[in-house]
Order: C-alpha cells, then sequence, then structure tokens
C-alpha cells in the first residue's frame, strides 16, 4: 500500500484526541510541531515515510505526554478545598473566583466529553428531548382536559346546580331558583341564570347574511359573572337592555368587518333589531362555553320556541350558576336545600348538587352539555403514555450515558490513581448529566413550539392553551429526579470499582451488569407490542363506529336548518306546498322535517306512560323522542314491522293542541320496554299528550354509537320541526342551485345551508379521531424513543461480544452467519415479550371496548401484526449495529488482547 | 547521558534561558536544547509540551497564538517577569551546587 503522509498524520492525531489528557489547544500545537519536524526531515533528504516515523519516534509515547498533561492539570484539584483557603488569603477581595476556576474548569471537561462521542451524545440529547416534549405535551393536555374555564376569576368558587331527585338527575331548573337561593341561602354570594341555544338564529347586518348556531341566552350579568374579557363595552350593563346582544371578536368582523361594531344593528330571526352593546374575546379552547352571541334570557321566546316557564310549576331549559361563599361545605349545603326546596315545591327528597365548573367537562353525564366532553379512561391512558415515554426515555437516556461513560473507564481509573476520590467523580458525573439534561430541555422547547404552531394547525389535532405554574415545576420537578437517577447511578459504579480492574478494562467489569441488557430489550419489545396492538385496536374501532350501518340510508340524506321563527317561512302548512314544489325535482327521491338531523336525535324525556303499565317504577325510563313529518320512515329507509307511518288521511295522526291528542310511532326497543305483545291500539301518554301507538318501526341508530339502542317514540308535531330532511338519487347529478331556487321562493329572508347527513355522523366523532390522530403521534414518538433504546442496548451488547465475534470469524464463520446469529437473540426476545405482553394487551383492549355500547372486535391479526412490526423495528434497529460487528475484521477486534 | 531526574529538574532553567533570549515555539525550544547540549540531553519532544503548559500555569511564561509569515498559525511562548526573577534564583541554586561540587571534585579526582 501506498504510504500516505497526510492519512497518517491524521491517524496520529486522532489517536491523540481520543486521550483524555489532551486539549484542543495541545493537540494543535503538538500537530504543527509534528509537521514542523517531518517538513525539515524531508528537507535533509529523508521520505516521507522515514520523517514521520522520526518525528514521531523522537516525539516519544503520546500516553505518557497525556499523562503528564493530566498531572500538570489536576495538581491543584487534589484538594480544592486547601486551594480555595490559599486562594482566598491572597486574594480576599474575590472569594468566588476560586469556585468559578473549578466550576468552569469542569465544565469544559463536561463539553468536551460530548464533543468526544459527538454522534452518541446527539442521540441522546435528542431521545430524551422528545421524550420530554411529548410527555410535556399530553400531560398539559390531560391537565387542561381537567381544568376547564380555570383561568376564570372566579372558577374556584363556581358551580353549576344539579337536581336530585331520588335516583334521577337533571341540570335544567327552575327559573325563580336562582332568585330564590340568593335571597334564602346566605352561603350563595351570587346566583345566574342561562340557556344554551342549540337551534339555528338567521342573523344579518347588511348583506352579510349567516345561520348562528349555540348562541347563549343569559342573565345581564353574564360577563361580571364569569369575567369572560370584553374588548369593548361594559361588562356591568352590556345585557341589561332586553334588544341588545354581545358579539364575538370574530362574530363581530364577520357581521361589520374591521368597522366600530359598539352601537351597530344587527337584525336577528324575523326582522327584530338587536343594539350591539359589546363585543368579548373569543370564548378560548378550554372553556365549557362555546358560540358567538350572548343576547339577553329576556328575548329567547321571541326568538325561539323555548319559553321561560315563571312558577315553580315546570322545569325550564335554563342551567343554574352560583358562587359560593368562601369556607362553605358543599355536602353541608346540599343537606341545607333539602328544606329550601320543600319551602318551594311538593317535595321531600329533591335536594340540590353543587358541581365545580372545571368538572363539567370531565364527569357530567347529561345529554346537553355545552361542549363534546371526553371520558376519563381516555385521559387516564394518555396520561399511562406520558409517563412511559417519560420513563423509556429516561431508562434509554441512563443507559446510553452509561455506555458512553464507559468507553473511558481508562481514564477515570487514572484519575482514581492520581487520587479523585468518589466524592468528587460523582460531582463530575452529575454536572454531565445536568448539562446533557438541560440540553434535551433545550432542544424540547422548540419541539414544543412546532407541535403548537405546526402540527396543531396542519392535523387539527387538540390545542393547548392552558398551563399553569404547578404543571411546569412538576414537570421540571420530574425532570430533576431522572436526573438525579441518571447521574447516581453511573457515579455508583465507578466509585465502588477498583482503580486497577477499571484500567485494565477487562471485559467482565463493565459499568452495566450485562444481565440486565436482556431484561431492558424485552421490557422495550413489551412496551412496544403492548402500544401498537392498542393503536391498531383504536384505529379499527374508530372506523367500525364511523362506518357501522346506522340502519337508514346515509349516504343519500341531507338536511336543511329551518331558521326562521314560527309562522313564517315554510313553517305550518306550507311546508307541504314546499314539500310538493321540491319533489318536482328529478334529483329529489323524498322530502320530510324532524326536530333534529337524523344523525343525532339528542332529545330525551321521563315520564312516558301507556295503557297497560304495570310497574310505577318504569316512569324513570328514559325515552328518546322525535318530531317528525309524514314521510319521515320512508324518506329515512326504515322498515316497520308492525302497523302504520304518519298519514295526512287520518286527520288524528297530528298533534291537536286543542283536544291534546296526538297518533305515536315508536321503535323496537320500545316495544321491548312496555312489553306488550299487540302495541297497536293502545294508549300512549307523554306531556299531557294521549293518543294511539300507529307503529312499530325498526331500531335505527339515531345516536352517535357511544350509547346503546334507546327505546324512542315520534310523534307529529309542526311546531317541533327544525330540520328539511331531503333524500336525493346520490347517483344523478345534484344542483343545490336548484334547491336553493325553490328554497328562496319560500324563505327569502334566510340564509340557505344544506349539509350532509353521512358528514354529520363523522362530525359526531371528530373528537375522538382527533384523539386518536394525536395518540398515534405520540406512539410514534414512543416508538422513535424505544428504537433509540434499542440502539443503544445492541451497542452496549455487541461491545462486549466483539472478541466472540473475532474468534468465531477466525473460525471460519461468514460475515452472514454472525449477523443472522446476533439477530437470532433479538427475534428471541421479541418472541418472548410479544408472549409476556398478549395477555395484560388483551386485558386492557377488552377494558377499553367495554366502554362502548358498540364494539369491534378483537381479531389475531392485530397481535400478528403488532408483533411483526416490533420484529422488523428490532430487527432494522439492531442490524447497523449487528452488521457493522459482524464485518470487523477479527484482527482489530483481537489484537488488544 | 543524563539521568531522568537531573533532566526534570533541569529543564526549567533550560526554557526559561532560550526564552529570555525572546519569544519562541515549542518545536524551536527543543532543538535549541539538543543543539546546546549536542545531544547530551535526549528529551523525547512530548515531554516538552506539559512542562510549557505547567511553566505558564505557575506564572513563568504567557503564550499567545500569532500567525507566521507562510501563514501558519504558531502558539509562541515568553518569558514573564515573574519568571526572570525566578530564572535568577534558579541560575544562583544550580551555579552553587556546581560549585560544591566542583569544590568536592576538585580534591576528589573522578574515577
Amino acid at each position: 500500500m501506498m504510504f500516505d503522509l497526510e492519512t497518517e498524520i491524521r491517524n496520529w492525531i486522532r489517536n491523540l484526541r481520543s486521550n483524555p489528557g489532551f486539549e484542543d489547544g495541545d493537540i494543535e500545537e503538538i500537530e504543527l510541531h509534528i509537521r514542523d519536524s517531518i517538513e525539515e526531515s524531508i528537507y535533509e533528504g529523508s521520505s516521507p515515510e522515514e520523517a514521520f516515523k522520526i518525528a514521531t519516534d523522537s516525539f516519544g509515547q503520546p500516553e505518557l505526554t497525556g499523562f503528564e498533561f493530566i498531572r500538570s492539570r489536576t495538581a491543584d484539584l487534589k484538594n480544592p478545598r486547601q486551594d480555595r483557603l490559599a486562594h482566598n488569603y491572597s486574594n480576599p477581595e474575590n472569594p468566588i473566583s476560586a469556585y468559578w476556576i473549578l466550576f468552569s474548569n469542569h465544565l469544559k471537561m463536561v463539553f468536551r466529553t460530548i464533543r468526544q462521542n459527538k454522534g452518541l451524545s446527539f442521540i441522546n440529547i435528542l431521545g430524551m428531548a422528545i421524550g420530554l416534549a411529548a410527555s410535556g405535551i399530553i400531560l398539559s393536555f390531560v391537565h387542561q382536559e381537567y381544568h376547564f374555564d380555570s383561568n376564570l376569576k372566579y372558577a374556584e368558587k363556581t358551580f353549576r346546580i344539579i337536581e336530585k331527585d331520588g335516583d334521577s338527575y337533571d341540570e335544567y331548573g327552575y327559573a325563580p331558583m336562582a332568585e330564590s337561593l340568593l335571597e334564602e341561602l346566605p352561603e350563595i354570594d351570587d346566583a345566574m341564570r342561562l340557556a344554551f341555544y342549540y337551534g339555528f338564529l338567521a342573523c344579518r347586518s347588511g348583506e352579510n347574511n349567516f345561520n348562528e348556531r349555540s348562541v347563549i341566552f343569559s342573565d345581564p350579568h353574564f360577563f361580571n359573572f364569569f369575567s369572560f374579557p370584553l374588548m369593548e363595552g361594559n361588562p356591568g350593563n352590556c345585557l341589561s337592555d332586553p334588544h341588545s346582544v354581545v358579539l364575538s371578536q370574530s362574530a363581530a368582523k364577520k357581521y361589520f368587518g374591521s368597522s366600530n361594531p359598539l352601537g351597530r344593528q344587527l337584525e336577528i330571526s324575523d326582522g327584530i333589531m338587536f343594539t350591539v352593546s359589546a363585543v368579548f374575546k373569543d370564548f378560548p379552547v378550554n372553556s365549557n362555553f362555546r358560540g358567538d352571541m350572548v343576547l339577553p334570557l329576556d328575548c329567547i321566546s321571541e326568538l325561539t320556541q323555548i319559553r321561560i316557564e315563571p312558577s315553580w310549576d315546570y322545569h325550564s331549559d335554563i342551567n343554574t350558576f352560583v358562587q359560593l361563599a368562601e369556607g362553605t361545605s358543599r355536602t353541608e349545603l346540599t343537606k341545607k336545600t333539602l328544606q329550601f326546596f320543600s319551602g318551594h315545591r311538593n317535595s321531600t327528597q329533591t335536594t340540590l348538587l353543587f358541581q365545580p365548573l372545571s368538572d363539567i367537562h370531565i364527569n357530567s353525564q347529561f345529554i346537553w352539555e355545552s361542549r363534546p366532553q371526553i371520558s376519563n379512561r381516555i385521559l387516564g391512558f394518555l396520561s399511562l403514555v406520558a409517563f412511559l415515554i417519560l420513563g423509556v426515555s429516561t431508562i434509554n437516556f441512563l443507559f446510553l450515558y452509561i455506555g458512553i461513560a464507559s468507553q473511558r473507564t481508562k481514564s477515570i481509573g487514572i484519575r482514581k490513581v492520581i487520587g479523585a476520590s468518589g466524592k468528587v467523580l460523582f460531582g463530575e458525573f452529575f454536572k454531565e448529566v445536568s448539562v446533557l439534561m438541560l440540553c434535551s430541555l433545550l432542544a424540547a422547547i422548540p419541539m414544543v413550539f412546532f407541535y403548537l404552531q405546526v402540527l396543531v394547525p396542519a392535523f387539527s389535532l387538540p390545542d393547548l392553551v392552558y398551563a399553569d405554574t404547578s404543571l411546569v415545576l412538576t414537570l421540571l420537578g420530574v425532570l430533576l429526579l431522572a436526573d438525579l437517577l441518571a447521574g447516581l447511578y453511573p457515579s455508583y459504579l465507578l466509585s465502588s470499582k477498583k482503580a486497577l480492574t477499571l484500567i485494565q478494562q477487562r471485559s467482565e467489569v463493565s459499568l452495566v451488569s450485562f444481565r440486565a441488557l436482556p431484561v431492558l430489550s424485552i421490557l422495550q419489545f413489551t412496551l412496544l407490542f403492548s402500544l401498537l396492538s392498542f393503536n391498531l385496536l383504536m384505529q379499527k374501532q374508530f372506523h367500525f363506529l364511523i362506518n357501522r350501518d346506522t340502519g337508514y340510508a346515509r349516504d343519500e340524506l341531507f338536511t336543511i336548518p329551518m331558521n326562521m321563527p314560527l309562522g313564517h317561512g315554510i313553517h305550518g302548512e306550507r311546508f307541504v306546498v314546499f314539500a310538493k314544489e321540491l319533489q318536482k325535482l328529478p334529483a329529489l327521491k323524498q322530502v320530510t322535517a324532524s326536530f333534529s338531523s337524523p344523525a343525532s336525535a339528542e332529545c330525551y324525556t321521563e315520564g312516558v306512560t301507556w295503557e297497560g303499565q304495570q310497574d310505577s317504577r318504569k316512569q324513570k325510563v328514559v325515552w328518546s323522542w322525535e318530531s317528525v313529518s309524514y314521510d319521515y320512515f320512508l324518506t329515512l329507509g326504515v322498515e316497520l314491522v308492525q302497523g302504520r307511518s304518519f298519514d295526512p288521511g287520518f286527520r288524528g295522526d297530528a298533534v291537536n293542541w286543542e283536544t291534546r291528542e296526538c297518533a305515536f310511532v315508536i321503535n323496537e326497543s320500545g316495544l321491548r320496554e312496555i312489553g306488550l305483545e299487540d302495541p297497536l291500539g293502545k294508549t300512549f301518554s307523554i306531556w299531557g299528550f294521549t293518543g294511539p301507538i300507529i307503529g312499530v318501526v325498526k331500531d335505527y341508530h339515531s345516536l352517535s354509537m357511544h350509547s346503546e339502542m334507546r327505546p324512542m317514540f315520534y310523534f307529529c308535531n309542526p311546531l317541533f320541526w327544525n330540520e328539511v330532511v331531503l333524500r336525493l338519487h346520490v347517483d344523478q347529478e345534484i344542483s343545490v342551485d336548484d334547491i336553493q331556487k325553490v328554497w328562496k321562493q319560500f324563505n327569502d329572508d334566510y340564509p340557505f345551508e344544506m349539509n350532509a347527513v353521512d358528514e354529520q355522523i363523522r362530525d359526531l366523532y371528530t373528537r375522538e379521531q382527533a384523539l386518536a390522530k394525536s395518540l398515534t403521534h405520540f406512539s410514534l414518538l414512543t416508538v422513535l424513543v424505544i428504537g433509540i433504546g434499542l440502539i443503544t442496548l445492541s451497542l452496549l451488547s455487541f461491545n462486549r461480544r466483539i472478541k466472540e465475534i473475532g474468534i468465531r470469524k477466525v473460525n471460519g464463520a461468514t460475515s452472514l452467519e454472525i449477523l443472522r446469529m446476533l439477530n437470532k437473540q433479538y427475534a428471541r426476545f421479541v418472541i418472548i415479550s410479544c408472549v409476556l405482553a398478549l395477555a395484560p394487551t388483551w386485558f386492557f383492549m377488552h377494558r377499553w371496548l367495554a366502554n362502548y355500547a358498540y364494539k369491534t372486535s378483537i381479531n389475531w391479526w392485530i397481535f400478528f401484526v403488532a408483533g411483526m412490526v416490533t420484529l422488523l423495528i428490532a430487527l432494522v434497529t439492531t442490524s447497523w449495529k449487528s452488521w457493522q460487528a459482524a464485518r470487523k475484521n477479527p484482527v482489530e477486534s483481537l489484537r488488544s488482547e | 547521558m543524563a539521568s531522568k531526574g537531573l533532566m526534570a529538574a533541569s529543564t526549567k532553567p533550560l526554557i526559561l534561558t532560550i526564552l529570555k533570549e525572546g519569544k519562541s515555539y515549542g518545536y524551536l525550544i527543543i532543538q535549541k536544547v539538543k543543539d546546546l547540549s549536542g545531544g547530551a540531553l535526549e528529551w523525547s519532544d512530548g515531554m516538552l509540551y506539559p512542562v510549557l503548559h505547567r511553566l505558564e500555569k505557575e506564572g513563568y511564561i504567557t503564550s499567545e497564538w500569532m500567525i507566521t509569515a507562510n501563514g501558519r498559525n504558531r502558539k509562541y511562548y515568553s518569558i514573564t517577569e515573574q519568571g526572570k526573577r525566578e530564572l535568577i534564583a534558579e541560575k544562583e541554586d544550580w551555579l552553587s551546587v556546581q560549585a560544591i561540587l566542583a569544590k568536592l571534585w576538585g580534591t576528589i579526582p573522578a574515577e
């Protein structure tokens, strides 16, 4: 082989770098020295090869020089205390400088160690940073879910009132209750009522015409009570005028552009003018409240079909919120409300419960809530994933760090010989780990920002808007704990070894007990396998929920909100004319109307009675209800199993307000509930309406699949129609313009909006899908963290087996055979892990599925796929090192023996 | 050839003396020592640098990186005032030792 001077010099210098005695400046100086020497020899007539030999020979043994450097550097570090004292005497003005010199020296050494192992340190910092960022984000998210509306000024003393009557709970209350509570119970500081309206309100300002949903109707002191910040206007009086409206910032922009909205007029519903009195900052993501408009409660009957019953006779559709005086016991107060209630109603068992504001989002079981909810169990699962990620990344960090540290056992041994005590070494390792941890923390911060700024909007992931100091402190605490552990362990290992064994660096004197390595590998594979299986099951379940047959023609159905007030537009008798006009369109199959969209008929009631009802306790059964027009079942494509549907030919079918009579159709679950053999013609009654059961319809899913099939009744009440339901020939070209033209003929003033029922069904699961998506993302991150861990472990174990591989190769094994041998071991680990993980994973999957009324099956292929992917990840992460080990020239690996 | 101990002891006055004549860099210092001693003091080159490092730390010499005429970076060492004082002290010590030995060996012939 040709002698290449440059390469030889570079190799010689690289050899110096691996010696901890040399600093960068020293190495540069020595390199110049060698080059000077070589140049001179060449000038005097030597060949490059001879010149190199002369220069390096006369330099002597680099190890001795390195040793001398260490001695000159550590000479004054042997006894820092004495040194410090000496320094204090010599420099009384600056006693800190001695500490600083010592500290900066250590810091320099830390950075040098990191630089000596650039690649591995980078992987280590990256892995830990990913772990920190991911677990930080998940925990913050969980924390946010448990602290809805917590940033409001009076959040801690604000409660929603729930009425408890025996076993039944109701969030709707009596209209005069707020005032009476305030008067009669001194524990109550403030009380207010509000109604969430889920229908549509058509609003208009000039050309800007929109349907508003989720409007809040409230007592005048809404903004003082909840302290939502106002951008414009006065929180004290912005709702005192019954024709005032408060808009959100985005709604103000939508209607009035950039001009000042205060004092401007907004036309709501049928030409009723409201004056904009204030503008509030949009409700944040972590609020129970949503919508863009707050109106005075006094005008609710004017704009919607909701009636406020002023007496204690009936409930109204309002929620009552209270603020309790400091130091009030909720249980004591609940006891007191028994008496309060008996004073107003003829009741001996009704009490009031006080539900904390932050609890509404997590623990509420009521049907209509202000925001889609999230279950405790999903949050528990998320937290578990977060701690797994943090745990795995910390363990990986620890072992990779020890792996790096074990490459310099020799220098540690030398330092021990010189006199470094275990305490000094511990201090140094601790500093080193702290610096690495700090780097990871710093690297995690941009990752969190990347998640919030890029990933959240790009994949519509759950956003984070709420964090408090306790959370940040907890995370830092966890970090510190991990730091302590990671620093303690290697220091303990190193200080407990004898200097001689460290210097000899026998393979059995390793920093990690190698018995721990298979255990750790198996642990990581087990986690990987469980996580993958769970993810697969989750995706399968959501796919199942979204695509499950609902029992009606969901793909062909569309709804148009009837956003005009009663008596206007297509309400009442005119609906029939409108329907006839629509039927002329060729794409249209059927048209009908109903209270809510078929995707979610979320209306419930108790107190249903029927002829032959045996047990009075059955009154407690909750029924779903739907008010429909003729042809409803035909439009949906649902079969009647008995009797007939509502028919305009029978005069008694629709509600008669004078006699309070109407006909009822029930579903199969309802039939099972009432338990009659022959229900047709039997009397059925609810809310004072009475009439015969004329038909039984086949069960279909009018609710999200979270809930079981419920008993349901249908009646025909034109005052309760909110949605036009169309069934179209989807195979034909559908012209929305044609439908809109017909709409315009009847409802010129009201905005037209058409929604696909299929889309609405998908919307029922958006939150879950977002959650599933983010869980998948985080699981992928965990896989990455585990992958880094596996690389670490394989690195540690291959370093140990290098000699064995060398001997095998000398005896004739090929690289491929070695590779197979090494990978076989990992394949075995994967199989053991899968077997270990199978039962607990199956158990947890089963528990999780139990939350759903309709669930997918747990198939064997889920475990098979998860196992194969685990194996693949195992082989990919370990193979690059195996391949390196297998290819290594045995001369190199055996040389040092 | 001189013994290890003697060599180690003599490095300090040697280096300080060479630097007293003007600033110099590692390779040149070594060459001068070799030339002066005519091979009687055979240092391995590598041992010079830790000594320079220690002398600098003790405040007898200072160093600076400079760019030479041929564009090469070099670390130049020069003697400090403290170093000059130390050299005078060293000189006295060595001379007194030499005087004692000369007195001794002047009467007892070497074998």
